[in-house]
């Protein structure tokens, strides 16, 4: 594989989401509890008798005390679908001072965790967007689902315009059960509309997680003078005074971060920025520890 | 206003170049990748207004900054005038005026060129930096002003001692074509000139004085004459001048003769020092030695000169100079002096055999000039009488000759008599010596001039002994001499004529030597044979004074060498003698090779053209003789020394800032002042708009707010107590020689902090300082730190007194110690340490243990007991004090369930509770940093909706 190699695999067999107590749907049986009741050891509830429930189904030792029929149900237990939305917009392709292109540490990242998801029994799928859904891997459960994402994404070069509110919107669409869902990305665009996006994601009961990957030229701003920014995205120029800009970026840009961090924390979406001049793997332990 | 240096202000265009370089700054941006815009345009779009104006304030301001500092270097001077009514003697303005001002100024400029001006400082002359500092003046006066301008030395030079008002262009034409000359100094009759120009003017005028010379004392011989009143007297000041030596005087010494030919040379210096004194002759440098310099003291030293090339013209000139230093003008000092040459004697005998022994000459040429060299200061030549008395060719001119002999003659030709009677009467000298055939008829014509004839009592047989009559001159200290034992077989008798004096005479009182003059010669008669067969005198020692002394009758003893040396502008004045031929015409070669023809009138010629010091050498024409005269400075008016003058009656401005300084002196206030306030105001206004806000407030809050900083804003700091090492032996240089590292366990899990404030950070609204403080209790950090983390698995050093006292104050200030034992053991030596220091630290409230209802298990999580890594004791123990528990003291080693490995999973084991013991103890250390901060305001429960639904985002 081109984003993981043994070293970075013997890191992440340590390393393990904690998504237990995430419900899950499908028809898969799993580990993960399943919103809908079937067949398992663990007691769910019980329910009045209906005309149509089966007859073994009834607890007769419940009938014996209160003289009524109840119903013993059982906790259903799926597999949890793990889908990956990664950022393929031309903005991904930035480095600065000689670091990793943001793509590279997102790439990376978005391997590790569905490595994760695999190692705990769970499938993983991949969709890759810009302004529209571009590369689309459905989920599958099994290790061999690493080598096509590994292929998938080495094939995949980010480019063009993002419109990630619309991307995610379409992208969740394809996402019919309740699963795990994985966006990195910069998240550089309109704050207020991601986090409505990701919040509708979040309302369709989606274990959603965020990873913003950054380069610290990008928290900075560290130019000095007049500069003629060329976007990477939509290729047009702007000419400003780079020095006078400064600081009016930077509280610009955490002022982004913290309603970034404010609306995921309201939706309960676990959150974290990754900076390209840091080790990912280290990062993601961390973000690993603090979604468990 | 008045600029004092105009030129300065051509300058001016140059504030506009910060304008320009913002203008076309636009044109050099850099172009950048950049992922995403839009953040950028949005900060753009509501920066740019406020940018743009910051942009243009920066360029005025910085247009405005240089616009200020060229200011500053024009001199801007306000006028406030005044007219001085009275001037104090040190040329400053004593009471002014105000009600006249305006009615312009009347200035004499007068320029000091003596050779002394030839100082080099910073590279130039000050005669050169006083030319230019008058030039800035002349450019800044004004159309109501008038000038007068002349140069001077130690006289006015070239205004018939009067000066005359004229323009400032030809005032700067007259200085521009002044050079430092080689005349001396003196201030007076040029000041004179200009008081006398000056007192006629209007008492309304402002009336000045500028002296542009070097000020220094050798130039105010009159120090307290009195001056006219009401005017400025300005002179220039100086940087203390360089070291100056200069040679004084260089001539023949007292001990030199034709044969050793010696120079004394003496020099003069302002400081002590070491210096190198160099001899030419003409051209060619003879030497050089080392010289001592002592400070102002004249030191002289005699120096060998070579033999002159031609011994007839005992003659020698040339230099003797120092190395250059400050005024090279007097380094070098020439001499020219010759010696009288040895004087001549022509002996004429009678007798061929006069030469050979036992004869007089044989004698006679043993003495003047025999194989052993000559013993007497006279040349001698031996001829036959009838040499001359025949007059035949060969050159034989008695006027070559001092003196001379007629010797062992029988008689004397009357041609012979008559040139030599002509050669005494011009001042020649004669000696009669007889012979054994002399008798009273040989002198012949001699006789009716000798000072004695010889007359008919001539002796026979030996006669011994003789006396010396007169014991002066030559004839002193003859007393060793055995003169009785002197003896003569023949003596002529001598009849002294009246008039003539009798120098010797027998011990029978007859005259033996006899002198008289003769026109201008002197003519001395000996009355014995001085062969060995008439005497024994020839063999006597006597006889080697007699001769000279006979010989110094003749002719005075030869004077001291003669110097030719003059002062600059002394005439050469040449007066040839009687007995010497005087030429027609002479031309004189000055030093520059200029040659001048001069006509000899009256035997004497005149040269005065002598204005540079040299050496001149004065040259008969058509082959005759030359003669080479040194011309020097004058050394009697001590220009060397450059001291200023004390007590003089101007005042001093800058050489560098005459115009600026004069100005200010005469008319008004400074404006350099202000310019250079703008200058610093506009930079402060640049600085603190070209600096970036960050980076300014961050300036202001280092110096305004320095202290506070330590506190780092509103964030958390971890901060952790470091209890250093204790020295046990000090070693004699102050460096510890044994130290105590107990304490070296202050910090038993470094990743414990980061790990605790992330935590902190993540489920509080705490705001949280990354990276952790490590202080000691004497540390002035100590008091910006709510809560002191102290940690240890072994007994730290004993706290001191101090150490004990600033803790005190810590806690009594509010702050709170947090104790953490990380052994893990019941009974440790820290545990131990804990208690005895907290016993000498609040011994009015004892260390016990903290109920399960304490509120600081209820500050964010509800917690019913105490837990750590491992459970040592089931609750915390504490000190309450003032109402509060100041100190918290766990044994559960805490923070030892905070340690991760690289891969973020917990490093030690909790025991025996396992993870969910790591979980309670991980809130109960927030728990106690929340109660640092909090105290006891966990009464209500409204926050609590917020929490759980922040908890929910992920927590634990």
């Amino acid at each position: 594989m081109k984003y993981l190699d043994p070293v970075a695999l013997a890191k992440l067999s340590n390393m393990s989401l904690g998504l237990r107590r995430v419900s899950a749907e499908g028809p898969l049986a799993g580990r993960h509890r399943s919103t809908a009741k079937g067949l398992s050891h663990e007691f769910a509830q019980h329910r009045a008798y209906v005309p149509g429930d089966e007859i073994r189904a009834l607890d007769w030792k419940v009938f014996a005390r209160q003289d009524r029929f109840y119903v013993r149900e059982y906790q259903s237990e799926n597999i949890l679908t793990g889908m990956v939305l990664l950022d393929a917009s031309g903005s991904m392709a930035f480095s600065a001072g000689g670091r990793p292109a943001k793509w590279d540490h997102a790439c990376r990242l978005a391997m590790a965790l569905s490595y994760i998801v695999l190692a705990g029994g769970d499938s993983v799928g991949l969709a890759t967007f810009d302004v529209q859904p571009r590369e689309y891997v459905p989920a599958r459960a099994t290790f061999g689902q690493l080598e096509v994402l590994d292929d998938v994404l080495w094939k995949c070069r980010p480019a063009g315009e993002t419109g990630l509110a619309a991307a995610l919107a379409a992208a969740a669409l394809r996402i019919k059960r309740r699963s795990l869902v994985v966006l990195i990305s910069d998240l550089l665009g309109d704050a207020e509309a991601i986090v409505q996006t990701v919040g509708a994601l979040r309302a369709q009961r989606h274990e959603v997680m965020v990873l913003q990957v950054l380069d610290p030229e990008e928290r900075e701003l560290g130019y000095e003078g007049p500069i003629l920014f060329q976007g990477l995205e939509d290729g047009r120029q702007l000419y400003c005074d780079a020095s006078a800009l400064q600081g009016a970026y930077r509280e610009a840009f955490y002022r982004q971060q913290r309603l970034y961090e404010a609306g995921f924390n309201s939706a309960a979406v676990s959150f974290m920025s990754f900076y390209t001049d840091r080790a990912w793997a280290a990062d993601l332990a961390h973000f690993v520890g603090r979604v468990r | 206003m008045i600029f004092t240096s105009p030129g300065v202000l051509w300058a001016a265009p140059l504030a506009a170049i910060p304008l320009l370089l913002h203008l076309l700054s636009r044109r050099r941006a850099r172009k950048v990748d950049f992922s995403d815009l839009t953040l950028l345009r949005r900060v753009l779009a509501q920066a740019l207004p406020r940018t743009r104006l910051r942009q243009w304030l920066l360029a005025a301001a910085r247009s405005g900054l240089l616009l200020s500092l060229i200011l500053a270097y024009a001199g801007p001077v306000f006028e406030g005038a005044a007219v001085c009514k009275e001037v104090r003697p040190d040329g400053a303005c004593g009471i002014s005026d105000t009600a006249g001002a305006g009615d312009g100024l009347d200035l004499v400029l007068l320029l000091d060129a003596s050779y002394s001006m030839g100082v080099v400082d910073r590279g130039r002359t000050r005669h050169a930096a006083a030319r230019g500092a008058a030039a800035e003046l002349l450019r800044s006066l004004r159309s109501g002003d008038r000038v007068a301008c002349a140069v001077f030395t130690d006289r006015l030079e070239g205004a018939d001692g009067r000066l005359v008002w004229m323009s400032p262009g030809e005032c700067a034409d007259l200085f521009g074509r002044s050079s430092p000359g080689w005349r001396g100094t003196d201030f007076l009759p040029a000041l004179r000139a200009a008081d006398e120009l000056l007192q006629p003017s209007s008492g309304r005028r402002d009336r000045a004085v500028v002296l542009l010379s070097d000020g220094a004392g050798h130039g105010l011989r009159e120090p307290r004459a009195p001056w006219a009143p009401g005017i400025y007297r300005f002179a220039l000041d100086w940087p203390p001048a360089p070291a100056n030596a200069a040679v004084a005087a260089a001539g023949p010494d007292r001990k030199s003769s034709p044969d050793k030919p010696v120079l004394r040379a003496a020099w003069w210096a302002c400081c002590r020092g070491d210096s190198v004194l160099d001899l030419w002759q003409d051209r060619v440098h003879l030497s050089a030695g080392a010289v001592q310099l002592r400070e102002r003291e004249e030191t002289s030293c005699a120096l060998a000169l070579p033999p002159a090339a031609d011994a007839a013209v005992p003659e020698w000139h040339g230099r003797v100079e120092l190395r250059p230093d400050a005024l090279p003008a007097d380094d070098a000092f020439f001499y020219s002096f010759q010696h009288a040459r040895r004087p001549r004697l022509l002996a004429l005998h009678g007798s061929p055999a006069f030469l050979k022994s036992p004869a007089a000459g044989y004698f006679l040429k043993e003495l003047f000039g025999g194989a052993k060299g000559r013993l007497l200061e006279w040349d001698a030549d031996f001829l036959g009488l009838e040499r001359l008395a025949g007059n035949e060719p060969g050159g034989l001119r008695l006027s070559d000759y001092d003196a001379v002999a007629v010797a062992d003659f029988q008689s004397v030709p009357p041609a012979a008599a008559a040139a030599i009677e002509l050669f005494v009467r011009r001042g020649g000298g004669l000696w009669i010596l007889p012979g054994a055939r002399t008798d009273e008829h040989s002198l012949g014509a001699l006789a009716d001039w000798a000072p004695a004839r010889i007359g008919t009592d001539t002796e026979a047989g030996f006669d011994r002994g003789f006396r010396v009559d007169k014991a002066t001159g030559a004839f002193q200290f003859w007393r060793d001499f055995e003169l009785d034992k002197v003896a003569w077989g023949r003596r002529l008798g001598l009849v002294p004529r009246p008039g003539a004096v009798v120098w010797l005479q027998t011990a029978s009182g007859q005259p033996l030597l006899v002198s008289g003059g003769h026109g201008e010669g002197r003519v001395a008669v000996w009355a014995v044979p001085l062969d060995a067969v008439s005497g024994n005198l020839p063999v006597k020692p006597v006889f080697a004074a007699l001769v000279p002394a006979i010989m110094s009758l003749l002719r005075p003893p030869a004077g001291r060498a003669e110097a030719f040396s003059l002062k600059v502008d002394e005439p050469i004045v040449r007066v040839w003698g009687q007995r010497e031929a005087a030429p027609a015409r002479v031309r004189v070669v000055s030093p520059d090779g200029r040659n001048t023809s001069l006509a000899v009138a009256g035997r004497k010629v005149e040269y005065a053209l002598t204005q540079k010091p040299g050496l001149y050498s004065l040259v008969e024409e058509n082959g005759g003789r030359s003669r080479v005269y040194a011309v020097n400075l004058d050394r009697t008016s001590a220009e060397s020394d450059l001291r200023p003058a004390a007590s003089p009656p101007w005042r001093a401005l800058g050489s560098e800032t005459l115009s600026r300084d004069f100005w200010l002196q005469v008319r008004g206030r400074d404006g350099r002042g202000a310019a250079v306030a703008a200058a610093v105001m506009l930079l402060v206004l640049e600085m603190i708009l070209a600096l970036p806000r960050a980076a300014m407030v961050l300036g202001l809050f280092l110096v305004v707010a320095a202290p506070v900083s330590a506190q780092q804003g509103d964030r958390f700091v971890w901060t952790q107590l470091k209890l250093s090492a204790v020295c046990k032996e000090i070693r004699p240089d102050g460096a510890c020689g044994t130290s105590d590292t107990a304490g070296a366990g202050w910090d038993p899990y470094p990743d414990a902090p980061r790990e605790i404030t992330d935590f902190v950070g993540a489920f509080t609204s705490i705001l949280v300082h990354p990276e952790r403080r490590v202080i000691t209790l004497k540390d002035p950090e100590l008091f910006y730190s709510p809560l002191v983390v102290l940690a240890g698995r072994e007994a730290p050093p004993e706290l001191d007194a101090e150490d004990i006292k600033r803790l005190r104050g810590y806690l009594a200030a509010g702050g709170m110690l947090w104790i953490e034992d990380t052994s893990g053991s019941a009974a440790s030596s820290f545990d131990r340490w804990v208690r005895r220091t907290l016993q000498g630290l609040l011994p009015e409230a004892g260390l016990q243990p903290l109920d399960n209802d304490n509120v600081l298990f209820r500050t964010f999580f509800f917690l019913r007991s105490a837990y750590g890594r491992v459970m040592v004791r089931g609750t915390l123990e504490g000190v309450p004090w003032g109402g509060r528990t100041a100190v918290v003291y766990s044994r559960n080693d805490l923070l030892g369930v905070w340690i991760k490995d690289p891969l973020g999973r917990p490093l030690l084991p909790c025991l025996p509770g396992g993870e969910a013991q790591r979980h309670n103890a991980r809130k109960l250390a927030l728990n106690i940093i929340m109660y640092s901060l909090t105290g006891s305001y966990k009464a209500d429960a409204v926050h609590q909706p917020y929490l759980l639904q922040k908890m929910r985002s992920g927590a634990p």
